[in-house]
């Protein structure tokens, strides 16, 4: 089994509604793949699926060569993972929280300091980051989520809509530096709503509809097929389209 | 249980617990004690129990015998460590945030599950420290004690916080599978209660030298020696070697009890993890039957269930509401408590803590009603004013319900069902409590009209802000209901002049609630 993110035949109901149904897809290292869908898709779902917060009905999900269901702690270690809902406690402080990180993944605690310092500062939330995170603003929870996620410097990244309340500047850093993850052998898993970001980052877009794959190709190859040669246009004929069908 | 215990992890997770639970607890809000604050909210707690067991040992030295003395000090801490348990849990084991906050994290369930139970332990730890000294101290000093029973006691000690706290751990796991938020909500009623009894009674039995205490334990009831309390109390009154090899034996027992808990803390973090909700997801009421026909129209059932919502939910408005019943609360129990509860149906006499009680209710409402003004995420009430409420006074009288029937309710019942035991006459403790409801029902009108012209839950809590509108309608409504009260006692011990004069003023209170809430 390679390393990245290798998904097979996943099915997810909530009751008696299937939030997933039959879903198949591989990562590998060194690439970004964006994951695209309308609210209500699964795309959620998803990463709790390959975070092994919520576990499958049916199919298999391996991170970084590790089988989640089988042996999820191995998994979670590999992943760094952006929520898209605001995940840290608010009475803890940044700092706080990478104590804490650092713990959780067995870090050797002097050289987490020093990595957590080195984000923080690329961040620029350096400053903020002894405050309780009750008292940040939306955009520097966001990064803090950020810190967090590459203070273990992980094999696989899990970011879903990691942009939410990220100012221009911020936004640009985090392009730039899941780029250069990438570069080194990083897999790299994006969901967003800002569909030229993806565009503009991601070697390959999944398109999902009601819980099924209804695109799997390279990101620049999918813009192509759409009438205005655009990302935006191609997710709109296609998730239309399914609409139709 | 395998204990698959990572170190590291424990030790991270168990320091961020603890670091929460000092600055998270609903106290912490209450007094808005901050994040790094000298003082972390957990200090209100232990203060708060510490000064509780100072006063009941105050009430009981040279007062009672070893057993008694022993049996209400370990009754007293099962009480209150019960009651804090029950309100102050999900902060101890089972933090809503914790699914989120540690989502992707490797963190192996029962070392998650080891350390959420340490803090628990560490929670209980902390509130027996406060509860422990006096008792230890002052017990050994009484002339039955022996040698033993410094030892003997901290057993005991033990066994009760122990138990307790298996105890409460199963019947909350037991509350959230069935979902009864509500019954959480009425368990948190004890532990206001213990301490207002404690306070106010305790205070009122030294000051006047009374000897029930005394009698109490001179004649100790039979059932006693059956209760938990009692039968460790009586084994260190016995305190020789079979009385120390029982002891022993109920440690043991609870210690499989405090395991059989941990088992199933484990299996409930299980659940959360598999997405499962910490809450009963509560819904709106059905449009139909009497619970829908009692709520009125949708918008009145939305203020209604926005409202019973937030009092269960949000330790914010929680913290501001409830204890504002303390001194009603306290007026009540000192009216028992110093005989001066008579029925103003029959004497004429003994009635001032009678009529002060409804006196000091309706000046509290106003401040109940301002309490309303505050919320945890008062961004969230921004969507009702962008909703442009079609019936905004229908949405005011299900807020105004929801504040009825969840707090000034049972406050009534409770006065009621206790006015109708020492009266020994229901009929005329339900004709009293008839007057208050409808003198409650008048004043909450009043005030909402006057202090909540706003969506509730608008703003962010604040402290030290003193309303000077709600201290005007709060001492204006208390000067009114003052004035009846009067009116009342003139009329005491005639009960055809008391019913007239009901009749009249209960039927303009709720002409008066009925004008107060339209808008």
């Amino acid at each position: 089994m390679a390393d990245g993110i290798e998904v097979r035949g996943l099915r997810k109901r909530f009751g008696p509604k299937t939030v997933l149904e039959d879903v198949s897809f591989s990562v590998p290292p060194g690439q970004i793949c964006g994951y695209l869908g309308a609210n209500g898709a699964g795309k959620t779902t998803t990463f709790e699926l390959l975070t092994g917060a919520l576990r499958p009905d049916e199919g298999s999900i391996h991170v970084a060569g590790h089988p989640v269901a089988g042996d999820a702690i191995a998994a979670k270690r590999a992943i760094g993972y952006v929520p898209e809902k605001p995940s840290l406690y608010s009475l803890l402080s940044i700092r706080e929280h990478l104590a804490l990180i650092s713990d959780l993944h067995g870090l050797d605690p002097r050289e987490a300091g020093k990595r957590g310092e080195a984000l923080l500062e690329e961040m620029a939330i350096r400053d903020v980051a002894n405050r309780p995170v009750a008292s940040l603003s939306k955009g520097q929870k966001q990064k803090g989520l950020i810190v967090c996620a590459l203070l273990s410097d992980p094999q696989v990244l899990l970011f879903d809509e990691p942009l939410g309340g990220l100012d221009v500047m911020a936004s640009k850093k985090l392009r730039d530096r899941l780029r250069a993850l990438a570069d080194e052998g990083r897999t790299v898993f994006y969901s967003s709503h800002v569909l030229d970001v993806v565009e503009r980052l991601c070697d390959r877009t999944i398109v999902l509809h009601g819980g099924t794959i209804v695109a799997d190709a390279p990101t620049a190859e999918l813009a192509a097929k759409a009438k205005k040669g655009t990302l935006e246009d191609a997710f709109h004929a296609l998730v239309g389209a399914a609409d139709a069908d | 249980m395998r204990t698959e215990l990572e170190g590291r992890a424990f030790r991270g997770l168990a320091r961020t617990f603890w670091l929460l639970d000092l600055r998270g607890q609903h106290y912490g809000r209450a007094t808005g004690a901050k994040a790094g604050d000298l003082l972390p909210p957990l200090f209100w707690v232990v203060g708060q129990f510490l000064t509780v067991s100072l006063l009941a040992t105050l009430v009981l030295i040279g007062r009672v015998d070893l057993y008694f003395f022993c049996a209400a000090h370990l009754g007293l801490a099962a009480l209150l460590t019960f009651s804090a348990l029950v309100v102050e849990l999900d902060e101890a084991i089972f933090h809503p945030a914790d699914r989120l906050a540690l989502a992707g994290r490797p963190v192996p369930l029962r070392t998650y599950a080891l350390a959420r139970f340490l803090n628990l332990l560490r929670y209980v730890g902390l509130l027996s420290l406060a509860l422990l000294p006096f008792p230890l101290v002052v017990g050994a000093s009484l002339p039955e004690a022996g040698l033993a029973f410094v030892p003997g006691f901290v057993v005991a000690f033990a066994i009760t916080q122990v138990g307790i706290t298996a105890l409460v751990v199963l019947l909350r796991a037991l509350v959230q599978r069935k979902g009864a938020d509500g019954l959480r909500g009425a368990l948190a009623w004890v532990q206001i209660l213990a301490i207002l009894g404690l306070f106010y009674g305790g205070q009122a039995m030294v000051r006047q030298g009374s000897t029930a205490i005394t009698e109490l334990a001179a004649s100790r009831p039979a059932w006693l020696t059956f209760t938990p309390p009692g039968w460790l109390a009586a084994q260190l009154e016995a305190s020789d070697l079979s009385a120390f090899a029982r002891l022993g034996g109920a440690l043991a027992a609870v210690a499989l009890l405090g395991w059989i808990a941990a088992v199933r803390l484990a299996r409930a973090y299980a659940h959360v993890r598999e997405g499962g909700h910490l809450f009963a997801v509560r819904e709106l009421p059905a449009t139909s039957g009497a619970l829908g026909a009692a709520s009125g129209n949708r918008p009145a059932r939305a203020g209604r269930w926005l409202t019973g919502t937030l009092l269960s939910r949000d330790q914010d408005v929680k913290a501001r509401i409830w204890p504002q019943l303390a001194l009603p609360g306290a007026v009540l129990a000192m009216a028992f408590v110093v005989g001066r509860a008579g029925d103003p149906w029959q004497h004429v006499d003994g009635l001032e803590l009678t009529l002060a009680f409804p006196v000091v209710l309706i000046a509290v409402i106003p401040h109940l009603v301002l309490a309303l003004r505050y919320g945890r995420d008062p961004e969230a009430s921004a969507l009702l004013e962008l909703a442009r409420l079609q019936h905004p006074a229908a949405f005011d009288a299900g807020v105004r319900r929801a504040l009825f029937l969840r707090v000034l309710a049972p406050v009534l019942i409770a006065s009621a069902v206790a006015y109708g035991i020492a009266w020994r006459d229901p009929l005329h403790a339900l004709a009293h409590t008839t007057l208050l409801a409808a003198l409650a029902l008048a004043t909450l009108s009043v005030a909402q009209r006057s202090l909540l012209r706003e969506v509730p839950f608008r703003r962010s809590p604040q402290r030290g802000l003193v309303h000077g509108s709600a201290v005007l309608v709060s001492g204006s409504m208390g000067a009114l209901a003052s004035a009846l009260m009067v009116g009342y006692w003139r009329l005491a011990g005639d009960p055809e002049a008391l019913a007239i004069g009901l009749g009249a003023v209960v039927s303009v209170a709720l002409l008066v609630s009925w004008i107060g809430g339209r808008r």
